[in-house]
């Protein structure tokens, strides 16, 4: 909603490019639909909730989910990003990090070794590592 | 009558066609966490009040008293103004909800007070506030912004950066007791007021932010490098405000450091909202306030269902089946607490 999760991707995205052979890219689930396999960045709001347009993507788009980072506040204690949680045991899919507004240095360490392993992973196969996307979606 | 025509309508508020994609949900987000003080047993936490020391008691009751006269600026003078210069039935309708809820926060503060202390010693800690210099500068500061006449979008950014500011970072010298506290099983039905209070705080400070970043981008890109140059000096003037102030609240009990970084930390929060760029290098908070925080509820009292771990008891209609089953021999009583 204040565009945390936007500028946590993008920080995320200038670590991970930094590793040879790691390409990622990011979208706007409002606007642009994974093609591939992705790793969903999302926001919480209230009690730890998944947001409307966050489960409403999911709905349709859960097939190419390889994880999801959930951004929440600190405040909530036990809730604190708690969508992550949702997401993650509703998908089988890893939680890769739980971060505080915009996160740390060390969250987009974690997030960015995550999706150069991912790379890594895929370019064994022969679909090709551009499929590996990353997204986020935000309150409309 | 001819004075009457150039008037412009007035329009009733409507909640079918929303002014922005955010402010109904934060609406009902201040609906369904709506609380009163008194529903949290303060008394619970009489004998342990009793068993701490003095200088523990003292930073206790002084953090507490400064955070009542904070809350009370931002009920009376905050979130008034913000209304008033905000554009928008349900925009208003939610600030003036915040306003409110800054006004019951102030009553949990006094209650505290009036919980725990003398009637003396509550009188000693009002005055203090009236006189404590670092807290009086951080009010007069953000007071004068309020107030400054410049409504401008600049104008109006500075007034919804020193809300944020109050919410989201110069609240935590005071907060940071009572989580330490908690975290370690002490005082947690007060620990269970100030978590809600911090609960809300953190959601007023999104919202505000959210309008903030509205203003911001309709400014020039002048007037937004004048607004961060401005933003910088700002937290530098108030953070070592609170520095000084949380010096004299924590030598006592020795926790200045600890105190220092957990305000930076909720600067940089601040900052995220704002989408401005972090004042300060991350930093881990003290476990045991971390823990504070993530305390669960202590007040288990299905009837009121409130507290930081409860949401509001949903209600379901009454329908034929529950009359018949009323009517059909059954206690009457038991029907209507079978719903559980």
């Amino acid at each position: 909603m204040t565009g945390n999760v936007r500028r946590f991707a993008a920080g995320v995205q200038a670590l991970a490019e930094g590793t040879p052979g790691t390409r990622v890219e990011v979208l706007d689930l409002r606007k642009a639909v994974p093609s591939g396999n992705f790793l969903l960045m999302t926001y919480t709001f209230g009690s730890g909730g998944v947001p409307e347009t966050t489960a409403r993507f999911l709905a349709e788009h859960a097939a190419g989910l390889r994880g999801v980072v959930s951004s929440g506040s600190f405040h909530w204690g036990a809730n604190f990003g708690r969508a992550g949680d949702h997401i993650s045991e509703r998908y089988g899919v890893p939680l890769v990090a739980r971060i505080n507004k915009s996160g740390t240095a060390a969250d987009r360490q974690t997030v960015a070794a995550w999706l150069t392993e991912q790379c890594r992973n895929t370019l064994a196969r022969p679909t090709g590592f551009e499929d590996m996307r990353s997204a986020y979606g935000t309150l409309d | 009558m001819s004075t009457t025509t150039h008037r412009t309508p007035f329009s009733a508020t409507n909640w079918s066609e929303p002014e922005d994609g955010f402010s109904t949900t934060f609406y009902e987000k201040y609906t369904s966490q709506l609380w009163f003080p008194e529903e949290i047993p303060l008394s619970n936490d009489a004998l342990v009040w009793k068993a701490l020391g003095d200088e523990e008691r003292w930073t206790y009751m002084h953090a507490s008293a400064g955070l009542n006269a904070l809350d009370t600026l931002q009920g009376e003078v905050g979130m008034p103004t913000l209304r008033h210069l905000t554009e928008g039935h349900i925009r208003k309708a939610v600030l003036q909800f915040q306003g409110m809820m800054e006004d019951i926060h102030a009553r949990s503060y006094s209650l505290m007070n009036k919980t725990f202390l003398t009637s003396n010693e509550e009188r000693g800690i009002f005055e203090w506030v009236r006189t404590q210099p670092h807290l009086q500068f951080k009010i007069g500061f953000v007071q004068d912004v309020f107030n400054d006449p410049d409504v401008s979008n600049l104008g109006l950014w500075k007034k919804m950066v020193v809300s944020c500011m109050l919410e989201t970072a110069l609240f935590y010298s005071g907060f940071f007791y009572p989580l330490y506290l908690a975290g370690q099983g002490r005082m947690v039905a007060a620990g269970e007021i100030f978590n809600l209070i911090i609960l809300d705080e953190a959601v007023h400070g999104v919202y505000v932010a959210m309008l903030a970043q509205e203003k911001f981008e309709e400014m020039d890109e002048a007037e937004q490098a004048y607004a961060r140059a401005w933003y910088s000096r700002t937290l530098q003037t108030l953070y070592r405000n609170e520095v000084a102030y949380s010096e004299v609240l924590y030598a006592g009990v020795g926790l200045v450091a600890d105190v220092k970084r957990f305000i930076r930390f909720n600067f940089n929060v601040l900052a995220d909202n704002l989408n401005l760029d972090r004042a300060f290098d991350d930093e881990e908070i003290n476990p045991i306030v971390r823990n504070g925080i993530r305390t669960n509820g202590t007040t288990h009292d299905f009837f009121s269902a409130k507290g930081n771990s409860y949401s509001k008891i949903s209600v379901e209609p009454l329908a034929e089946a529950d009359v018949e089953a009323l009517w059909s021999g059954g206690f009457p009583i038991m029907a209507g607490v079978a719903n559980d």
